[in-house]
């Protein structure tokens, strides 16, 4: 099992995706009643919206029997033998399910896409490739849930007439990986992947393709290219994957977590999963909260929750600290301020703030660290994982990243800003993949909400955290 | 055609077998050998065998064959004939080529091929072997045994005029009475060839590129055979070898002078049966692809080139001949010049010792002086080879010298080239200066211009033939 | 009539004429080179930005581009002590030759590059013998090569190339993009996490200290045996800043210490 802190959530938030930590509080007690929870299945989530705890046999979530006690695989054979491609996509449709990815495209979309075009080969991949390094929610989902990622990939299949299923995920996830390969040996033992699924005569074949060694692997069309062996750079879109994906055939490619819900879609109706959710979205997501937190760790929290709701999961900032800025996105993320904490963790929420779900990765800053330097080092970080196909990104984050090392330098021209934003608007302007457009937004965030700390670097040149080490530094806790 | 690899496997067993293949000569196989290499492997050993052959039986035979060829004369000369000028046509095309490139280069201020060979001399060869190697294909459609005809019969007009031509005091092919006359008579027939490739092409525009060259060569022969009947009149003769004897003397006895206005318009009317710059829209690349030769590629197109080259040539030999005095010098000089002690039949054999061991002498003593005064720098077969090469070259021109000298045959060709040559000189400048004339401008021009000049210089030289009474007129 | 019929002609061939005699205007390349404009657009220039870093990313898009494939990467490094293979672009004259035989249909021959250290092929044949010489499981191949030499060789990559057919270009764009893959042997390797709970510690400017212990910078051709790269993915559970040393998290590196740490490290590893 990775060592990834899953936080406890409150009982009455739904739990599709992971198992209810039902009972122990912390961590320490769940590691020592040794992982026993149980692989639920949101089947048993059409009671309503408070899910509880099902007391079943201690499992471990290879365990294909216990699994299918709880549910597992009675979405792929309702799929298989009831249901009509057509009638799976209206119940996609009407769930309202978006996309777990990071942009919320509707998944329904893709899949009636998919299933349209015409080609005599198509593929499901699940993209489990989490880029941020420090985010690890898919491959703690697929080491707690793989049946569920399994079983939704399976449907996904048969809805749109796919063999072939490509699970890609980070190589340096071994714990995921070997889960994943257990679960599907035991699948396919059991008839329910593999040739004649369920004696229906369809085959579904699943690789486990782990990769490796680019961050922007985690990109849909990057990822096909790297499933493919080739140099990673993405293509210009349209085509869409879901007409000229993997090897050129139609593509479904989806996050892992919203292959995860599909089962329980598709046995308890589009209204399962339009209830569970708050405030306006619909589902779960998980979210990794990590900074200056009391207990930093991974939470299914329901889409809408607000950004303060899911801070406080982790235990909230320390008493001898205060929150300065909220990084939402990851590396390649929005800087929010603290009054950011009443903005629901949604997509369009978090768009119109300026920051981006991505990953599901909250960093909470304190007072203590220099926004400046850190949105300077994450654009430098941005850069260069660019793949450098188009020049925007290649020599637009670069000298962006460049700005920013000046004014922590305390180097800076008279019209940084003004560069900096316009720079920004062409980069985004003129891109291909969504990596520039989002490498962005650290940089444009401290414009936005941190101007008076732009100020100080500028035009006082003094760093107010003490960081920026050739700027006169300022005591810790004045503000300028 | 070798199948292509289905698998990478597979090419990668073809391109490991091709890298041992590449390092050796290897032919494993009559069935694995590309046409080159069997071409290669038929021709080398059956010209070997000929060669040898020829030899062997040349030195039994002798004999017999001396008194064989002595007692068929007219056979023997037909074939020398034959032979030679068909051998005379092809280096001619090249040279002629190889000078059109390089002269029409300089003057374009390029400087011409100049990598292929010894200052871009092999260009031609290479031309001529490229035109060799190439597919040998008739398109659809067209009409097979006239297509392979046109060529053949274009080639052959022109070439067939070489027979009366006189190169030297006895060195022609045959001497008619009616000389001329069979000049254009086989030069009007390169029109059927013309036609026969515009109409066997099965394209709308060959078709019209062969009728406007057809219209163009006809309506230039009016003016062209016009013009010469002047030089007729004076002649009194149309053998080519006489007129060229009566214009002997000094240059002043030369017919241009006689006859400024047919020189002029016999030059003009003669670039424009050449198909030449400025006439020469038929087969220009801007205007028509190359009219009536459009669909024709490999050897079909190589005679059609070629024809046209050395019909260049031919028309500059007959400007000489007929108005500059053919094979005559423009001056007088002592020839014949009996140059007694160069009397082989004196020495016999032997001179062929003496003058080898001269080359050889000679080659060592400049052998020697370049290493000497080259420091040492030159090996010394270098040295001794690049004296063997500037003796050999001394020692060729001072046989020529010597035959041009004593041997009147040698010079007539010699004087014939030189004149024949300045032509071609003119002719290439022409293409390398003048603008294209448009069809109607050329129709035009031929018949309401050179037509009544010819004329007009026609009746002038006759009447000034009756009334000067001079000797031909009878 | 105040025109003269063939005074033009005779003007224009007098012209051409005068014209045979003139010196000729062309240059016999290759023995003379032309003077060329700073400014002329018809060579492959690498330029230089106001601050005088070579704009060139090694982005590798014009070897890719290139339909002749006569660019290739390669350099010297910024102090100009040893030639490198990755760096901004060059132009080879042999490649021009082996792609023109390739489009050609004819297969490429073997050709020992004077750049490029020779190695012994038969693992590689190996490697492509089990992959069934197909150019699609490309990234498999290049990964079991490395496994094989303990890092990629560049007559390896050759040899791919002109055994499968794939474009060398393609091979070395898809051999310089994952950057698991190494040209270089690597004794050691310290990782540094740049994930956001890192660089919120400090690990940027830990990087950069190493860095310069370590004569090298954060994702450049090493110096010495020890190679600074970033930390694909942060060990869960770890602390921030997280360094790690051939795998294994070293728990003493903090901004103060590791130029010193790095510059014993260094020591070490030559000695």
């Amino acid at each position: 099992m990775t060592n990834a802190n899953v936080l406890p959530t409150p009982d009455k938030w739904p739990h599709l995706l992971l198992p209810a930590a039902g009972g122990a509080a912390s961590r320490g007690e769940r590691e020592a009643a040794g992982e026993a929870v149980v692989t639920r299945e949101a089947g048993a989530g059409s009671e309503g919206p408070s899910a509880e705890t099902v007391a079943g046999p201690p499992a471990v979530p290879t365990d294909l029997n216990a699994a299918l006690d709880a549910g597992a695989f009675k979405g792929l054979t309702e799929a298989i033998r009831d249901m009509t491609a057509g009638e799976i996509v209206a119940a996609l449709a009407g769930s309202g399910l978006r996309g777990r990815g990071g942009a919320g495209f509707p998944t329904s979309e893709k899949w009636r896409a998919c299933a349209l075009a015409q080609a005599d080969r198509r593929y499901v991949v699940v993209n489990a490739y989490q880029a941020d390094p420090a985010v690890f929610t898919d491959r703690v989902l697929l080491e707690r849930n793989p049946y569920a990622v399994l079983e939704g990939a399976a449907i996904a299949a048969v809805a749109i007439g796919a063999s072939d299923i490509v699970i890609g995920l980070r190589a340096e996830a071994t714990e995921a990986i070997a889960t994943l390969e257990t679960a599907v040996r035991e699948a396919e033992d059991a008839g329910y992947l593999g040739d004649d699924v369920l004696g229906s005569g369809r085959s579904l074949h699943v690789e486990v393709k782990p990769l490796q060694g680019a961050y922007m692997l985690g990109e849909e069309t990057v990822l096909l290219k790297g499933i493919e062996g080739r140099r990673g750079q993405p293509e210009q879109q349209p085509p869409y994957p879901t007409t000229k994906g993997l090897y050129g055939k139609p593509t479904l490619v989806h996050n892992a977590q919203t292959f995860a819900v599909i089962p329980g879609i598709v046995t308890g109706g589009p209204g399962s999963y339009l209830d569970a959710g708050a405030k306006g979205g619909h589902g779960t997501v998980l979210v990794q909260i990590s900074g200056s937190v009391a207990n930093p760790g991974l939470a299914e929290v329901p889409l809408g929750t607000t950004i303060g709701e899911i801070v406080a999961l982790a235990g909230g900032v320390s008493a001898t600290h205060s929150v300065k800025a909220l990084l939402v996105g990851g590396p390649s993320g929005g800087i929010l301020p603290p009054d950011a904490m009443s903005t629901p963790y949604e997509f369009e929420a978090l768009e119109a703030a300026g920051a981006y779900m991505g990953s599901g990765s909250i960093v909470v800053v304190d007072e203590r660290s220099c926004l400046v330097d850190l949105a300077s080092v994450l654009t430098r970080f941005c850069a260069d994982q660019a793949c450098g196909k188009t020049i925007p990104c290649r020599i637009g984050l670069r000298r962006l990243a460049e700005i920013g090392a000046r004014i922590c330098e305390g180097q800076p021209r008279g019209d940084e800003i003004e560069r900096l934003t316009d720079l920004s608007a062409d980069i985004v302007a003129s891109r291909l993949c969504d990596h520039e457009r989002r490498s962005t937004l650290p940089l444009l965030s401290l414009v936005r909400y941190f101007r008076d700390e732009l100020d100080a670097h500028i035009v006082q040149s003094t760093c107010p955290a003490g960081i920026c080490q050739s700027l006169a530094a300022t005591p810790a806790g004045s503000v300028s | 055609m070798r199948a292509l690899p289905a698998t990478f496997r597979e090419q990668a067993r073809a391109v490991r077998a091709y890298a041992v293949e590449s390092r050796a000569f290897a032919l494993e196989s009559w069935a694995g050998a590309s046409p080159i290499d069997r071409l290669a492997l038929v021709l080398v050993p059956l010209a070997l065998f000929l060669f040898v052959g020829a030899v062997v039986s040349a030195v039994v035979m002798l004999g017999p064959t001396l008194d064989f060829l002595g007692a068929n004369q007219p056979l023997v000369r037909f074939v020398v004939v034959v032979l030679g000028i068909l051998l005379l046509t092809v280096p001619t095309a090249f040279l002629l080529i190889y000078m059109e490139l390089k002269v029409i280069a300089r003057m374009n201020l390029r400087v011409g091929p100049n990598r292929v060979g010894p200052w871009g001399a092999a260009m031609s060869v290479v031309h001529g072997l490229k035109v060799l190697a190439k597919e040998d294909f008739a398109p659809t459609g067209v009409d097979v045994p006239v297509f392979t005809l046109a060529p053949v019969v274009t080639f052959l007009a022109s070439v067939m005029t070489l027979l009366v031509i006189p190169f030297a005091p006895g060195i022609f092919g045959q001497d008619f009475n009616i000389g001329l006359l069979f000049f254009f008579a086989m030069g009007g027939l390169s029109v059927l060839g013309l036609l026969m490739g515009g109409w066997a092409s099965f394209n709308k525009y060959s078709l019209l590129g062969g009728l406007r060259s057809a219209a163009q060569i006809v309506s230039y022969e009016i003016p062209l055979t016009i013009s010469v009947v002047g030089v007729i009149l004076l002649a009194g003769t149309m053998s080519l070898n006489h007129i060229a004897q009566a214009q002997s003397g000094s240059a002043l006895d030369w017919f241009v002078f006689k006859q400024p206005l047919a020189v002029l318009i016999f030059f003009i009317a003669a670039t424009a049966e050449a198909n030449r710059t400025p006439f020469d829209l038929t087969e220009a690349d801007s205007e028509i692809v190359a009219g009536f030769s459009t669909e024709y590629s490999g050897m079909r197109f190589g005679f059609f080139y070629f024809a046209e080259y050395v019909n260049v040539f031919i028309i500059s030999a007959l400007i000489t001949t007929l108005f500059f005095g053919g094979w005559t010098a423009p001056f007088n000089w002592p020839w014949p010049y009996n140059l007694n002690w160069l009397d082989a039949s004196g020495i016999g054999a032997a001179w062929i010792v003496i003058v080898g061991f001269a080359l050889l002498v000679a080659a060592d003593v400049l052998g020697l002086a370049i290493w000497l005064f080259r420091g040492r720098q030159w090996s010394a077969p270098s040295a001794f080879g690049l004296g063997f090469v500037i003796a050999g070259a001394g020692v060729t021109i001072l046989i020529i010298l010597a035959c041009i000298i004593a041997l009147d045959w040698v010079q007539g060709i010699f004087w014939f080239m030189v004149k024949t040559y300045i032509f071609v000189f003119v002719f290439v400048w022409m293409r390398g200066t003048l603008p294209r004339v448009r069809v109607d401008q050329l129709m035009g021009f031929a018949w309401k211009w050179l037509l009544p000049a010819s004329l007009l210089n026609l009746f002038v030289t006759a009447a000034a033939v009756i009334i000067l009474n001079l000797p031909s007129a009878r | 009539m105040t025109f003269i019929p063939g005074l033009g002609i005779a003007k224009g061939m007098a012209l051409t004429l005068r014209r045979f005699f003139a010196p000729k205007a062309t240059i016999q390349y290759p023995e003379v080179r032309p003077d060329m404009a700073v400014r002329f657009r018809g060579r492959l220039q690498l330029l230089y930005d106001e601050f005088g870093t070579l704009k060139c990313e090694t982005c590798f898009q014009c070897a890719q581009a290139c339909p002749v494939e006569c660019i290739d990467m390669g350099g010297h490094d910024t102090k100009n002590r040893f030639y490198t293979h990755w760096g901004p672009a060059e132009t080879y004259g042999e490649r021009r030759e082996e792609s023109a035989l390739r489009r050609s249909g004819r297969p490429v021959p073997d050709q020992a590059y004077v750049h490029f250290q020779p190695i012994d092929l038969v693992a590689v044949e190996e490697i492509l013998e089990a992959r069934d010489y197909d150019p699609g499981k490309m990234l498999p191949i290049l990964e079991e090569v490395q496994a094989a030499y303990g890092y990629l060789p560049i007559a390896a990559i050759k040899h791919i190339s002109h055994v499968t057919g794939a474009p060398y270009a393609l091979v070395y764009g898809t051999a310089t993009y994952y950057s698991h893959l190494s040209f270089e042997r690597r004794a050691r390797t310290v990782a540094v996490c740049r994930c956001t709970s890192c660089l919120l510690a400090g690990s940027g400017r830990i990087a950069n200290a190493i860095g310069e212990g370590l004569w090298t910078k954060l994702a450049r051709e090493p110096v010495g045996g020890v190679a600074l790269e970033q930390l694909a993915a942060h060990i869960p559970g770890a602390a921030s800043p997280l360094v790690t040393l051939d795998g294994k998290p070293q728990r003493d590196v903090t901004e103060t210490s590791a130029a010193a740490w790095s510059r014993a490290l260094a020591k070490k590893t030559v000695a």
